[in-house]
């Protein structure tokens, strides 16, 4: 058991005082009787009992214990668990994020670690079962919890650096999450070349084991496009890092597909980090590379960053209306969004997201919907009447449609009633009557209206074009809205892609992966290669950039300090706290306070 | 004034009963022995033999045939004897139990006087304290009035030697009435037997405080006795209080089966009952007055 607050137990010093108060109390009250006679007897049969002895301490005990649990509390325990029964179990944890492809000496850092690695499953007892996990931008288990060591050993040969920046805490949230960890040890084999947050919850009995030393890199630490309101002009954002004692010049080289278009010298200080701005004008292009050209340094992942300019696809909408102001006005003053109005579905046109507006909805439509005052066939809600609505409309405000939105003065005469599906979420209601709901199942991306435009004042009000806007923003998001796309590795691209329809994207690498979806979208998060990725659908292709672009990893000064005769570091966060009991302990507080309320009641 | 002239009145109207006089409904042939003021007929029974002639009624052997004799009741000057419980554990409650005892006590003591019996008064704590002399006239009213009136408590309770030491220096035995609230630890059974004993037709009076018998108190005490200032420690609950008043009850009942065996007219009551009530309903019910 672990304390968490110590200080807490300061209350304990409250115990004294207490008993001192019942001293005082102790003195008894002068009762005049007509006649002892009587009362010697039951005096004599109390006293030949052992409970109202009792009793009469019963109340000093429980408050005293009430203060302790109080005291043990604010203490704010926490159980660490027991030693369990059956082998030991250990986790080696290894750190693959791209820090660890520096080079040291002749070998890179991973391959330090891995023969750390090694070296403590090698040292575990035999019995000893090893998880191997990585903590790179994508936290892993490559290898469940086994006894045999060659194949340890093998998974470990096995690990690969990512081009991402590791995330220790999503690697402990992940061990946390595979059950009870608190007696199980946790190795893990790191470079340090990271900072670690005090608040990340370090799992089990947590070491570290590190690797490599601190050497000397530059690094291009961020690389951002950005296209100017009119959206002529692009502007590069740069950042050249030099993390090393000595100042340095850097020939900062960018090009678009290939094509060098401006390359300078940049002198950057000792550990500095230079920010740089390049207008690219007249520059047209879809893959913007920035290079550090002859940096000889130990690692090279970050001497380079990717962008990705590419023409914006348009969102393809299908207006399904017999006719409605608000909506074909609002749609059409999007950027990007290529509108279809139509009477009728048209499941056979291509569409990234259908509108329909109090019409008939066909069977089996899939994708991302907008359904307005439209009873979807199989759908989430079903309708039974209409209701009038005269009163203020509730919003759920932890909904990202709901973002900035304000619908208390909207006005809304009737909507439909009806039953909706447990697994929707409600956005909007009138008491128990939803106005807006929201629903992700079957290959269905919805956002349900039960009422009409035409019976409410939305249209006319500030929050219509907010509410469209989250809307569409939901149903069909896209990494591309701006056109330039590129994210850091380890980040979660949306890809809007068509139900049923094969998309296949290939990594920098050339490795490709082909996904089918019932959805039409696709969350894919193995960004894990810096460089370009292509996006190949049944009639579009898209690209983005994975860059790494992290002075977190690119600074290979290990943040922490190791005790280099054994190699065991000791990491900054805080260790698993266990479970906390300090709710039971308040319980018992309480309790005890209740109890010792009724003894006193009944005494009095 | 301890009692009012309407109350008075009314008391006028009632007279005491003693079991002897009840139970002396005599024979033809029993004559009193004590002065007696006459004979007054009573019934008749069948003659058996032996039975006295004198008071064979011949106007019904004329019409009947048959020998029937005459019953008379024995009418006696009735010595009323009112003793009353002055130790300091009768100044408990409010009203006080002495103050209500003394009233109780000049109502009966008028009542006896209203019917040309005589009547003395005896404050007693741990023994006789002072007596008034009896008188039968009612014009001593007052003046027991005023002794009653005067009554202050003191002392401790001994109920036995009192009633003792009463009974041994009593000549003319008759109807003692004892006021007190009977909580002597010494008991109260050779003091009631010695006036049995004595021939005195017994009417116990216990009064009691509410609060003696439901207590109200909770919490921890020192317990002081009122007489003796004595002291206990006790923590009164809710369950000591049940304890309390079963062992009450049970002590009621000893009295009660004490009282029914030894032919003793015993009435309990509580300050909190209103006194004209006590006298007007729960004597009568008891036909101590008619």
């Amino acid at each position: 058991m672990t304390l968490l607050n110590p200080s807490g137990l300061f209350l304990l010093l409250s115990i004294p005082v207490i008993v001192l108060l019942h001293l005082f109390r102790q003195e008894r009250r002068r009762q005049e009787v007509s006649s002892l006679f009587l009362w010697r007897e039951v005096s004599d049969q109390q006293s030949r009992r052992i409970r109202p002895q009792l009793l009469r301490n019963v109340n000093l005990l429980l408050q005293v214990l009430a203060v302790v649990f109080a005291a043990l509390a604010l203490a704010q325990p926490n159980l660490t668990g027991t030693a369990g029964a059956g082998a030991p179990k250990m986790i080696v944890l290894v750190d693959t994020s791209a820090s660890m492809a520096a080079v040291e000496g002749q070998v890179t850092r991973l391959e330090l670690a891995k023969n750390r690695a090694r070296e403590v499953v090698g040292r575990s007892r035999r019995d000893t079962e090893i998880m191997i996990a990585t903590a790179g931008p994508l936290p892993a288990v490559v290898q469940g919890f086994t006894t045999d060591r060659a194949v340890l050993y093998e998974v470990i040969r096995a690990l690969e650096s990512q081009d991402g920046p590791g995330d220790l805490n999503a690697a402990a949230e992940m061990i946390r999450s595979l059950g009870n960890m608190r007696e199980t040890d946790v190795v893990f084999v790191t470079d340090a070349a990271f900072a670690v947050s005090e608040s990340t919850v370090l799992p089990g009995q947590f070491r570290t084991e590190r690797v490599g030393t601190a050497i000397p890199n530059r690094a291009i630490t961020e690389f951002r496009l950005r296209r100017r309101f009119d959206g002529s002009v692009l502007e590069a954002y740069v950042e050249l890092g030099n993390f090393d004692q000595t100042a340095t010049t850097l020939l900062l080289e960018l090009s678009v597909d290939g094509q060098t278009i401006s390359r300078r010298e940049v002198s950057v200080g000792p550990d500095e980090i230079r920010p740089l701005a390049v207008d690219l004008p007249g520059v047209s292009g879809s893959v913007f590379e920035a290079r550090l050209v002859g940096n000889e340094d130990a690692l090279s992942a970050d001497d380079a960053a990717f962008s990705v300019a590419s023409s914006i696809r348009p969102l393809r909408v299908q207006l399904v209306t017999k006719g409605n102001y608000f909506l074909e006005s609002i749609l059409s003053v999007y950027p990007d969004v290529s509108l279809t109005i139509t009477p009728t579905p048209d499941q056979s046109a291509r569409v990234d997201l259908f509108v329909l507006d109090g019409v008939d909805a066909p069977a089996g439509l899939s994708g991302s919907i907008l359904a307005i005052a439209t009873a979807m066939p199989d759908g989430p809600f079903e309708p039974l009447g209409f209701q009038p609505i005269n009163r203020t409309v509730t919003v759920n405000r932890a909904h990202p449609i709901s973002a900035n939105l304000n619908l208390s003065d909207v006005t809304i005469t009737r909507a439909m009633t009806g039953v909706l599906s447990g697994r929707s979420l409600v956005v909007a209601a009138v008491g128990e009557i939803p106005l807006i709901y929201t629903h992700t199942r079957d290959g269905v991306r919805l956002v349900g209206f039960t009422f009409s435009l035409a019976d409410s004042d939305l249209g006319l009000r500030s929050s219509f074009p907010i509410l469209m806007n989250n809307i569409v923003t939901w149903l069909a998001p896209s990494p591309q809205e701006t056109g330039i796309a590129s994210v850091s590795a380890g980040a979660v691209v949306p890809l809007l892609v068509t139900p049923g329809a094969p998309v296949m994207i290939t990594y920098p690498s050339g490795k490709t992966t082909e996904y089918v979806l019932r959805e039409n979208m696709l969350l894919f998060r193995d960004t894990v290669e810096a460089g370009i990725y292509t996006v190949q659908g049944m009639d579009f292709s898209d690209l983005f950039a994975v860059t790494l672009a992290s002075s977190d990893e690119s600074n290979l000064t290990p943040r922490f300090s190791a005790d280099e005769s054994s190699g065991a570091t000791e990491i900054a966060g805080t260790r698993d706290p266990g479970r906390p009991i300090w709710q039971w302990l308040t319980a018992c507080v309480l309790l005890l306070l209740v109890a010792d309320w009724i003894i006193w009641a009944r005494r009095t | 004034m301890l009692l009012d002239e309407e109350f008075l009145r009314k008391l006028e109207q009632l007279s005491l009963l003693s079991r002897r006089i009840r139970r002396s409904i005599a024979r033809g042939e029993s004559i009193s022995i004590r002065k007696g003021a006459s004979l007054e007929f009573s019934d008749y029974r069948l003659y058996q033999p032996g039975d006295d002639f004198r008071y064979l009624d011949w106007n019904i052997y004329n019409r009947l045939d048959r020998l029937f004799v005459k019953l008379f009741t024995a009418e006696e000057n009735l010595t009323v004897h009112i003793l009353i419980d002055t130790s300091k554990s009768m100044a408990f409650g409010e009203p006080s139990k002495l103050w209500y005892g003394g009233r109780l006590a000049a109502a009966l003591g008028y009542l006896a006087i209203s019917n040309l019996d005589r009547v003395g008064v005896s404050a007693f704590a741990d023994g006789i304290e002072h007596s008034m002399q009896p008188v039968r006239q009612k014009s001593h009213a007052f003046a027991l009035f005023d002794y009653i009136a005067g009554l202050k408590p003191s002392g401790r309770t001994d109920f036995n030697r009192t009633l003792r030491e009463y009974s041994l220096r009593t000549r003319r035995p008759g109807l003692a009435i004892l006021i007190t609230d009977l909580l002597d630890p010494g008991g109260y059974v050779e003091g009631l037997q010695a006036l049995i004993y004595r021939r005195f037709d017994v009417l116990l009076i216990q009064i009691l405080d509410e609060s003696e018998m439901a207590p109200k108190f909770r919490g921890s005490f020192r317990l002081i006795d009122g007489e003796t200032e004595e002291e206990t420690e006790l923590t009164v609950e809710s369950e000591t209080v049940s304890a309390y008043q079963d062992r009450l009850g049970e002590y009621f009942q000893e009295v009660e089966q004490f009282c029914l065996s030894h032919d003793i007219e015993y009435l309990r009551t509580t300050t909190s009952i209103p006194f004209e009530e006590v006298v007007f309903s729960y004597l009568r019910r008891g036909v101590f007055v008619r």
